[in-house]
């Protein structure tokens, strides 16, 4: 028989880097997981990208075990690397804090596949790009939309 | 009676944000000083440490407020004891030789098993977990009487204990976590061990002698590719290395390490996804 759920915790963390401080800390103990087990398999799990900010979602039973899926970086921690920037815009219509190409957006893409709502790489390279500009990047070299709209 | 030690305070920002731009914000708020995330359907909290909070303050109320649905509300968060809602049901639990109980569990101990006792807090090493398990199974074969042992990144001291137990004269130990030096003495005590085990804080080079006949390290896979080199180092000639918080697909990886660190394998075992290894001083 399966296991009663709890309840679910999700958290974005450094890779490799698990403590029992907050988030980590009061997110678990409140459930009365144990912290230390959770941070020992997280850190091993994740030493080969270590400080990377990765999402993490904790599934914890009505025993107090619990199991965990750690995620792909978040588009927008891998277009920020890519960029080499250290926050974003604060009015990105008006402001750009960086670039970053059509070739690291699809990158990015191929990466996050998973996870995008895309068919293929170059409709996810589109969503991509979208995130970036949102941050204020500018996207170099996209190829040009077919029928979209001409910018007086 | 030990005076605890303040310990710096976590800064967090609760707020609404939609889930569809949370990963944005996290990507544009990460950075030095932010520990990490919590989100619960549209509300997030970022968490830092205090000399990051105005920073962090700063670009919510201005270039990031884009972002917020609504104002951030600050709390501070007192360090505590966030195991202690997992403490309240821990069992005994045998490892090999030995059984581990905290100090409120004081059944009899079975037969031909020796206890050792934890009141685990916040540190690692309490029997529950694998890694901590199968060192526990081989030390007993590993430690000859009159040993000296170093325990690296020794958490609630479990190791160290063991080895005691198992007829070491003496323990040194080492972690960078200043609750773990507060948790292992503490535990030490608990033992009656405080007159042979002595902690350090700090990482393998505090470590006070460069001889010991058994060093214990259960840390993680990257962390003893880096020390082992030092490790070897405190080692006398022959002496035995036994590692373990490595997984089962680390095998490969560690034996090359080992090899080009002119140690050799004399015992590996595994249980679920983890994997120990006992490595052996050779001359160069």
């Amino acid at each position: 028989m399966a296991k009663k759920i709890d309840g679910y915790i999700k958290l974005q963390i450094r890779a490799g880097q698990a403590s029992p401080a907050p988030p980590i800390g009061p997110a678990l103990g409140q459930k009365g997981v144990n912290i230390m087990e959770f941070c020992k398999a997280f850190n091993a799990a994740t030493q080969d990208r270590m400080g990377l900010i990765l999402p993490v979602v904790i599934t914890v039973f009505g025993d107090k075990s619990f199991t965990f899926i750690v995620k792909s970086p978040p588009a927008a921690v891998l277009l920020k690397n890519a960029a080499k920037i250290k926050s974003g815009a604060a009015d990105p219509l008006r402001e750009n804090v960086g670039s970053v190409t059509w070739d690291q957006c699809r990158e990015i893409a191929e990466t996050k596949m998973q996870d995008l709502n895309a068919f293929d790489i170059d409709q996810g390279a589109r969503m991509i790009a979208g995130t970036a500009r949102s941050m204020g990047l500018k996207v170099k070299g996209a190829p040009k939309v077919k029928g979209a709209p001409k910018v007086a | 009676m030990m005076v605890d030690t303040p310990t710096p305070s976590t800064i967090s920002y609760t707020f609404a944000c939609k889930e569809e731009l949370q990963d944005e914000l996290i990507a544009l708020l990460e950075n030095d000083g932010v520990s990490g995330f919590h989100q619960e359907d549209s509300e997030m909290t970022v968490f830092c440490e205090a000399y990051a909070a105005e920073r962090v303050a700063q670009l919510l109320d201005t270039s990031l407020a884009r972002y917020l649905d609504g104002i951030p509300v600050r709390r501070e968060i007192a360090q505590r004891n966030w195991n202690a809602e997992w403490e309240k049901t821990i069992q005994p639990i045998p490892a090999g030789q030995f059984r581990i109980r905290p100090t409120w569990h004081e059944s009899p101990v079975p037969e031909g098993m020796i206890d050792i006792i934890v009141d685990p807090k916040m540190s690692f090493g309490t029997g529950y977990h694998e890694s901590t398990r199968l060192l526990l199974y081989r030390i007993g074969d590993m430690v000859e009487k009159g040993d000296k042992v170093l325990d690296a990144g020794t958490g609630t001291g479990v190791l160290a204990f063991a080895a005691l137990l198992a007829g070491a004269a003496t323990a040194d130990a080492f972690d960078t976590d200043p609750l773990c030096i507060k948790n292992a003495t503490e535990n030490a005590v608990l033992n009656g061990m405080q007159d042979r085990f002595q902690v350090y804080e700090g990482n393998e080079t505090v470590a006070p002698d460069s001889d010991y006949d058994v060093v214990l390290a259960n840390i993680n896979r990257e962390a003893l590719r880096s020390m082992l080199p030092t490790l070897r180092n405190l080692l006398r000639p022959d002496g035995l290395l036994g590692m373990a918080g490595l997984l089962k697909t680390d095998r490969e990886v560690m034996r090359a390490s080992i090899e080009a660190a002119s140690m050799v394998m004399v015992d590996e075992s595994d249980e679920g996804e983890w994997w120990s290894v006992w490595v052996k001083k050779t001359a160069k």
